[in-house]
C-alpha cells in the first residue's frame, strides 16, 4: 500500500502543508497584533501617540505610575476586583452547581417549569435590572460596598446552570443507582461521588466564576458613583481610555491592561484543558 | 465527610478573612455623615485641596468634618452619579449641565436677596451671573466662563494675518504643503464633527434656537431654531462644509500644534484647558488669536463658537436638611469662587475666571489667550451655553459625520440642515 | 411512498417533495390541534380547581384542628407530632401580619396613584430655605414613586407566599388527620431528614431560586412596570414624581406621539440589523473556527498546541481591555490608519468608523478575531471525537478530502453543535459588549431617533437611552427591553422546541 503513493501525491501534500503552514502564520500575527500593540505602547514615554506601532522612547514608569498615583488608583481598582472575583466564584460555583445537579439528577414536579421560567428570564437584557438592584442593595445597606457586587453576581448566577447540566447529564445514572443501593443519601452522592468525577466542569465553573467580575463595568460603575476607593478594574481603565483623558492616559491604559490581563492568561493557559473539557462536554452535547 | 469539611472550612476561613480585610476601607464614605466629598476635575487637584485646607484654617466648624477630594470630571456628573443621595456633597459642574442636575435635585439653590446671593450678582461678571441664573434662584457659584475654543497657533509658522481669516489659512497651509521638503501635510486642527464645535460653526451667520422654560421647574416649554434658514441657516451649512472636507483639516480635539513628525499641525481649535500643555510645547512660538472669519456667499463673518462657564454645585439630595452642613458647603463655594481662588486657579492652570476683580487684574489682562476669548466674545458670533436644548448635540454630531463621510453635499445640505432643526425642536 | 422510493428520488425532487409534504400536513395539523383543544381546557380547568376544592374539603370534612388551621396556619400540624413546623408556619403567619399593618398597607395603598405632587410643578420633596436664604429640600421616600412600586411589589410577593403557605398549611393539617388512623406519622425529625433524600432539590435550590426571586425576576416585573410610566430623567421620582400613563410608551413607540415620529421606522431598521449581524456574526464564527479547527487538526501539523494558545488569548484577555484597544486603533487617526498612510497604501484614513458600510463590517471582524478562538476550541475538542474509521473507509473509496469534510465532517459537526449555534445566535442578538465598545453604536445619523446609530443593536440603543442620554427615558427603554425580550423568546422557542437534542434528554441520560 505504501509504495503506491506517488510522488505527485507527496508534491500535492507538501503544498497543501506548507500552505497550511504559513495560513497558520498569517493568522497568529492576525491575531497576536493588538496584544503587541498594547505591551509595546505600556512602555511609551509619550502619553499617546498614534503614530508609531513601537514607541520612540520607552520606560517602565507607566507601571509605575499605575501604583503610585493617587489620581488613578489603579491598585485599589485592582484590589476590588480581585475580592470581589475571589468571594464571588466560591459562592457562584457552589450556586451554580448546586442548580444544575437538581436539574440534571433530581426529579421534581416544577422542574420543567422552573427550566424554562430561567431560560425565558435570561432573555431580558441584564441591565434593565441595574436600577432596582441598586435599590435593593440600599434596602440591605450594601450599596456603597464592593459586597454588593458579590451580591448580585452570585444571586443571577443560579440561570447560568446549562453547562454544567449538560456535563452532569453525562455521568450515568448507574452510578447513583448503585449508590443508593449501598444505603447512600442523596446528598452523599452529590458530594462523595458525582462532584470528584465532575473535576472538569468545577474547574470550569470556578474560572468562569472568578474572570467574570473583571470584565463588568455596568454594575460596577453603578455601585463605585464615580469612587475611586470603590471602582473595579474594568470602570477604572474605562476611565482611562475615555474620549477627554485618553490623550494624557492612553500607555497608563495600556500597562493597565498588560497588568490585568497577566494573571487571568495565565489561570486560563493552566487550566486550559479543563475550559475546554468544560465548554465541549456541556454545551455540546446537549 | 473530612474532606468535604477540610474544603468548607479552607473556604469559608478564605471568606472570611478577605472580609475581614476589606471591611476597613472599601465601604465608600457616602454614609458617614461627617463627610464631605469635594469633587472636582482630577487636573485640579493640587488646588482643590490647598483650597480644603485654606477653608479650614479660616472657618472652625470646617474642622469638625473630613473632608475628601473625589475626581469626577465637570461634564461626569450627572452621568457617574445615578444616585444623587450618595453623591458628593460639592462639585464642580458645566454650565450646560445644570437643567440636568437641577432635575436630579443635585443643586441646592440661593436665594437671589440673601446675602449670598447678592455676592454672587456683585462680584461676577453679567455673564458669569446668567450662567448661574435659572428658574428664578442662583443654582452654582460660576468660576470660570472660558469654557470656549480659541485658534491657537505656532507663530513661527504662521503670521496674525494668515490665521485672521479662513481663505488665507488654508491658503498658506497649501503653500507649506507643498513645498515641503519630507512631503509632510500642513494641517489645522479643528473637531467639526463634535458638536460642542460644530453648533460653533452654524452660529457663525447669525442662525440660533431659543428656549422657552417652566421658570419652576426648569422644563423646557417650547424650543424654535433657525438652522435651516435658506440664506442664515444654507451659508452656515456652506461652511461647515467647507470645513469637513478641507485636506487641510484634521478632525480632532485637544491637539496639541507641534512640529515634529509627518504631519505638522500647526494650529487647533481648542480651548484654555490645554493652556499649559501648548505653552509647554510651543515655547516662543506660542500665540493664540480669536477664529477665523469665514467668506461664504459674499458675507464674512468670524466662525462662530459657544461659551460655557464652570461652576461649582451644592448637593440639594446628599445633604438633605442638615442645616450646618448646608451653610459650610455653601461658605466653601463662595471661598473657592472668590477672588484670590480664582487667581490661584488661573495661575496654576491657566483657567479663566469670573470675577470682576479678577479679570481687572494684571495677570488675567496679560493672558494671550483670554484677550482671545474676549475678541471672539466681541463678533457676536458667540452663543451662552444656557439652556441648550437636548437634542443639540446628537443633531450636530450626525451633521458633522455626515459631512465627513460625504453623506451631506451642497445638493441636498437643505434637506439635511431641516432634519437636524426639526430634531433640535423636540427637545423637552 | 415510502422513505426508500423518497431516498432514490433526485435531490431536487425530494426537495419540493418536502415542501409539498410540509403545506399538505398543515391542515391536519390544524384540525387535530382543535380536537385536542377541548382536552386541554379541560386539563387546565382541573388543575386550577384543584386546590379550591381541597380547601373546600378541608373545611367540610375537616375536625376542630383541621378547622382552626384556617385561622391560626399550623395548628393541625402542632397537633399531629410536627410540632417544630406548626410553630414555624404560625409565626409566619404573626409576622406575616404585622408586617401587613405597619408597612404593607401603607405601601399598596398608594400603587394606583403612585407619588403625590406637592405642588403644581410636580415637586416630590418639600423645598424650605434656610435664613441665610439657601435652598434645600426634604425628600420622604413615601412620596418617592420608585420606592411606592418597589415596596408595593415586595408586598405583594408577601401575600402570595402567605397564601401558599395557609393554603399548604391547610392542606396538610387534613392530610393528617386523614391519615391519623392508617399510618404512623411522620414526625419533624422524619421530615428534616427527607432534606437530604427525597426534599434535597428543595434544599439545593432554595438559596439560588430566592436569589434568582429577589435580584431578577423583582427587577424585571418592576421594569415592565415601569413601562407603563412616565419615569425619564425628567420625571425622575426624587424631585419630579412620576405616575402611570397607561399604553402612552407603547403609542409613542409606534410612531404614534409627539416628538417619537421617528421611533417606530429606527427600531425595525435596528431590528433588522441586529437579525443580520447575529446570522453574520455566529455564522463566520462557526464555519471559520471549524475551517481553523481542521486545519491545524491535520495530522501533519506539528506544535498543534503553540497554535491553539495563540488564538486562546483572546479567550484570555479580558474582552473590555482588547474591545478598547481595538476601538483606539481603528480611530480615524488611530495607529492602522496612521501606518498605512506612512507606508503610501492609502491616501485618506480609511474611515473605519464613519462610513456606516466600512463600519458593519469592521464589526463583524472583529467579532471574529473574539469568538473564532471559542468556536474553534469546541469544533476541536468535537473533531477529536469522530472515529477514524469513518475517514479510512472513506479515503479507500478515493473519496477527496473535500468531499470527506462535505459528507462526514460536516453533518456530525452540525448535529451535535445545533443546540451551541442556537444559543450564539441568541447570544448575538445581546451581544453588548463588541459592539458598545467598539463604535459606541456609530455613527449616527439624522435619520435614526434618539441617538441610535447605524452599528446599533436593540440592546446598545437600550443602554444608551437608559444611560448616557441627556433624557434619560427609562419608560422608553422598558418598553423596547420587552421588545427585544419577546423577538429573543420568539426566536429561541421556535429553535428549542424544534431542536432534537431537547427532545431525546432522557434517552441521552
Amino acid at each position: 500500500m505504501k509504495k503506491a503513493i506517488t510522488s505527485s501525491m507527496r508534491a500535492r501534500k507538501n503544498i497543501r502543508l506548507t500552505l497550511s503552514y504559513v495560513i497558520l502564520i498569517i493568522i497568529s500575527i492576525f491575531w497576536l497584533i493588538p496584544f503587541i500593540y498594547l505591551l509595546a505602547q505600556s512602555f511609551s514615554v509619550d502619553t499617546m501617540n498614534y503614530s508609531v506601532f513601537f514607541p520612540d522612547e520607552w520606560t517602565f514608569n507607566n507601571y509605575v505610575l499605575l501604583f503610585t498615583d493617587p489620581a488613578k488608583p489603579f491598585w485599589k481598582w485592582w484590589l476590588n476586583t480581585f475580592i470581589v472575583a475571589g468571594v464571588t466564584c466560591i459562592i457562584q460555583t457552589l450556586i451554580t452547581l448546586a442548580t444544575s445537579y437538581a436539574f440534571s439528577r433530581l426529579r421534581f414536579k416544577s422542574r420543567r417549569f422552573i427550566m424554562k421560567a430561567f431560560l425565558i428570564i435570561g432573555m431580558f437584557p441584564s441591565f434593565l435590572t441595574m436600577i432596582i438592584n441598586y435599590f435593593l442593595l440600599d434596602l440591605i445597606g450594601l450599596n456603597n460596598s464592593i459586597f454588593g457586587l458579590v451580591v448580585i453576581y452570585c444571586a443571577s448566577s443560579a440561570m447560568s446552570y446549562y453547562i454544567a447540566k449538560g456535563f452532569f447529564d453525562t455521568v450515568p445514572k448507574s452510578l447513583d443507582e448503585a449508590a443508593m443501593i449501598d444505603g447512600a443519601n442523596k446528598n452523599t452522592i452529590f458530594f462523595k461521588i458525582i462532584l470528584p468525577l465532575s473535576k472538569p466542569i468545577v474547574v470550569y465553573t470556578v474560572l468562569m466564576a472568578f474572570t467574570g467580575p473583571w470584565g463588568d463595568f455596568m454594575m460596577a460603575s453603578y455601585i463605585a458613583q464615580g469612587n475611586n476607593d470603590l471602582m473595579n478594574v474594568a470602570v477604572g481603565l474605562q476611565n482611562l481610555a475615555q474620549v477627554g483623558e485618553v490623550s494624557k492616559y492612553f500607555s497608563r491604559f495600556c500597562a493597565g491592561g498588560v497588568v490585568t490581563s497577566i494573571p487571568i492568561m495565565i489561570l486560563f493557559f493552566w487550566l486550559q484543558r479543563y475550559y475546554v473539557e468544560g465548554v465541549t462536554g456541556g454545551a455540546v452535547k446537549g | 465527610m473530612k474532606k468535604n469539611f477540610k474544603l468548607l472550612t479552607v473556604s469559608a476561613a478564605i471568606l472570611l478573612g478577605i472580609g475581614g480585610l476589606t471591611s476597613c476601607n472599601h465601604d465608600g464614605n457616602g454614609d458617614d455623615p461627617n463627610t464631605i466629598v469635594v469633587a472636582g476635575p482630577g487636573a485640579q487637584q493640587t488646588l482643590i485641596e490647598e483650597l480644603i485646607s485654606d477653608f479650614k484654617k479660616q472657618n472652625e466648624e470646617a474642622n469638625n468634618y473630613n473632608w475628601v477630594f473625589r475626581d469626577m470630571g465637570e461634564d461626569q456628573v450627572e452621568a457617574q452619579v445615578p444616585d444623587p443621595a450618595a453623591g458628593p456633597e460639592i462639585f464642580h459642574f458645566a454650565s450646560d449641565k445644570l437643567a440636568n442636575l437641577f432635575k436630579l435635585n443635585m443643586l441646592q439653590g440661593i436665594d437671589k436677596d440673601s446675602e449670598t446671593g447678592k455676592w454672587i450678582s456683585e462680584n461676577n461678571t453679567e455673564t458669569g451671573v446668567a450662567f448661574a441664573d435659572f428658574a428664578g434662584k442662583y443654582y452654582g457659584y460660576p468660576y470660570a466662563q472660558d469654557n470656549t475654543y480659541v485658534l491657537f497657533y505656532d507663530k513661527s509658522v504662521l503670521t496674525e494675518e494668515d490665521v485672521s481669516t479662513w481663505e488665507n489659512l488654508t491658503a498658506k497651509l497649501k503653500t507649506l504643503s507643498d513645498s515641503s521638503e519630507e512631503e509632510a501635510t500642513y494641517q489645522i486642527a479643528y473637531p467639526y464633527s463634535t458638536a460642542f464645535y460644530g453648533a460653533g460653526i452654524m452660529f457663525t451667520f447669525g442662525s440660533r434656537y431659543q428656549v422657552e422654560y417652566n421658570q419652576t421647574t426648569g422644563a423646557l416649554t417650547n424650543v424654535t431654531a433657525d438652522f435651516n434658514d435658506p440664506v442664515k441657516g444654507v451659508k452656515a451649512g456652506k461652511a461647515f462644509i467647507e470645513i469637513g472636507t478641507n485636506p487641510y483639516v484634521l478632525d480632532g480635539g485637544d491637539v496639541i500644534p507641534t512640529s515634529s513628525g509627518n504631519e505638522h499641525v500647526v494650529a487647533s481649535v481648542t480651548g484654555t484647558w490645554n493652556i499649559n500643555k501648548i505653552t509647554a510645547e510651543l515655547g516662543d512660538d506660542y500665540a493664540v488669536a480669536k477664529l477665523p472669519t469665514i467668506t461664504i456667499d459674499g458675507e464674512t463673518q468670524t466662525l462662530g463658537s459657544f461659551l460655557g462657564a464652570k461652576l461649582m454645585g451644592v448637593n440639594s439630595a446628599a445633604i438633605g436638611n442638615d442645616i450646618t452642613k448646608t451653610e459650610l458647603c455653601n461658605a466653601f463655594c463662595q471661598f473657592a469662587t472668590s477672588a484670590e481662588a480664582q487667581s490661584r486657579r488661573h495661575e496654576l492652570y491657566g483657567t479663566g475666571g469670573t470675577n470682576i476683580e479678577f479679570r481687572d487684574s494684571d495677570a488675567f489682562k496679560n493672558d494671550l489667550a483670554q484677550v482671545a476669548v474676549a475678541n471672539q466674545e466681541a463678533t457676536n458670533t458667540m452663543v451662552l451655553q444656557t439652556n441648550v436644548p437636548g437634542k443639540l448635540w446628537d443633531a450636530f454630531t450626525t451633521l458633522g459625520t455626515d459631512i465627513k463621510a460625504g453623506k451631506t453635499t451642497e445638493a441636498n445640505l437643505l434637506e439635511k440642515l431641516t432634519i437636524a432643526n426639526n430634531a433640535i425642536q423636540t427637545s423637552r | 411512498m415510502t422513505e426508500l422510493e423518497l431516498m432514490s428520488k433526485p435531490k431536487y425532487e425530494r426537495f419540493f417533495l418536502k415542501i409539498g409534504l410540509f403545506f399538505s400536513r398543515i391542515p391536519s395539523k390544524i384540525s387535530s390541534f382543535f380536537r385536542i383543544l377541548p382536552l386541554k381546557l379541560r386539563l387546565l380547568g382541573k388543575k386550577i380547581a384543584s386546590p379550591f376544592l381541597t380547601i373546600w374539603d378541608a373545611f367540610i370534612n375537616g375536625d376542630w384542628k383541621t378547622r382552626l388551621s384556617f385561622l391560626f396556619c399550623g395548628f393541625g400540624q402542632m397537633f399531629n407530632k410536627q410540632i417544630v413546623l406548626g410553630i414555624i408556619n404560625f409565626i409566619f403567619e404573626l409576622v406575616f401580619i404585622v408586617y401587613m399593618v405597619l408597612v404593607g398597607v401603607p405601601w399598596i395603598s398608594k400603587f394606583g396613584t403612585l407619588a403625590t405632587p406637592l405642588d403644581e410643578f410636580g415637586n416630590a420633596c418639600e423645598i424650605h430655605t434656610t435664613s441665610s436664604g439657601f435652598e434645600y429640600s426634604i425628600c420622604d421616600r413615601s412620596n418617592d414613586s420608585r420606592f411606592i412600586i418597589l415596596y408595593s411589589l415586595i408586598t405583594i410577593f408577601f401575600i402570595i407566599c402567605m397564601v401558599y403557605v395557609w393554603y399548604s398549611s391547610v392542606k396538610k393539617a387534613k392530610l393528617l388527620q386523614d391519615y391519623s388512623q392508617v399510618v404512623k406519622k411522620e414526625t419533624d425529625l422524619d421530615i428534616v431528614r427527607t432534606f437530604t433524600g427525597r426534599n434535597y432539590d428543595k434544599t439545593l435550590l432554595t438559596i439560588p431560586l430566592a436569589g434568582v426571586l429577589i435580584f431578577t425576576v423583582l427587577p424585571l416585573v418592576f421594569m415592565i412596570l415601569i413601562a407603563f410610566t412616565n419615569y425619564s430623567s425628567e420625571y425622575n421620582g426624587s424631585k419630579i414624581v412620576f405616575n402611570w400613563v397607561g399604553w402612552q410608551n407603547f403609542a409613542n413607540m409606534a410612531g404614534l406621539g409627539a416628538g417619537y415620529e421617528t421611533f417606530l421606522p429606527t427600531m425595525l431598521k435596528i431590528l433588522l440589523w441586529t437579525l443580520i449581524w447575529a446570522f453574520f456574526a455566529t455564522f463566520t464564527n462557526y464555519f471559520l473556527g471549524m475551517i481553523v479547527a481542521l486545519l491545524i487538526n491535520q495530522k501533519a501539523i506539528k506544535l498543534k498546541k503553540v497554535w491553539r494558545t495563540i488564538l486562546i488569548t483572546t479567550v484570555a484577555v479580558p474582552q473590555f481591555i482588547s474591545l478598547l484597544l481595538i476601538n483606539k486603533m481603528i480611530q480615524d487617526n488611530g495607529i492602522i490608519n496612521n501606518l498605512l498612510l506612512q507606508w503610501g497604501i492609502i491616501n485618506q484614513p480609511i474611515h473605519f468608523l464613519i462610513n456606516p458600510w466600512i463600519t458593519r463590517v469592521t464589526v463583524i471582524v472583529v467579532n471574529m478575531w473574539v469568538g473564532i478562538p471559542y468556536t474553534m476550541l469546541i469544533c476541536t475538542g468535537i473533531l477529536m471525537n469522530i472515529p477514524e474509521d469513518l475517514y479510512e473507509s472513506a479515503k479507500i473509496d478515493g473519496a477527496s478530502p473535500f468531499k470527506m469534510y462535505m459528507k462526514i465532517t460536516l453533518p456530525y459537526m452540525l448535529f451535535v453543535t445545533t443546540p451551541y449555534l442556537i444559543q450564539q445566535f441568541v447570544g448575538n442578538i445581546n451581544n453588548f459588549n463588541v459592539i458598545y465598545l467598539l463604535t459606541q453604536g456609530g455613527p449616527l445619523t439624522s435619520s435614526y431617533a434618539a441617538g441610535a446609530g447605524q452599528t446599533d443593536l436593540l440592546i446598545t440603543w437600550l443602554y444608551k437611552l437608559t444611560m448616557t442620554n441627556s433624557s434619560k427615558d427609562y419608560a422608553m427603554s422598558s418598553v423596547i427591553g420587552i421588545i427585544v425580550f419577546c423577538v429573543v423568546a420568539f426566536i429561541s422557542l421556535i429553535f428549542y422546541s424544534k431542536s432534537n437534542s431537547v427532545k431525546n434528554e432522557e434517552e441521552f441520560q
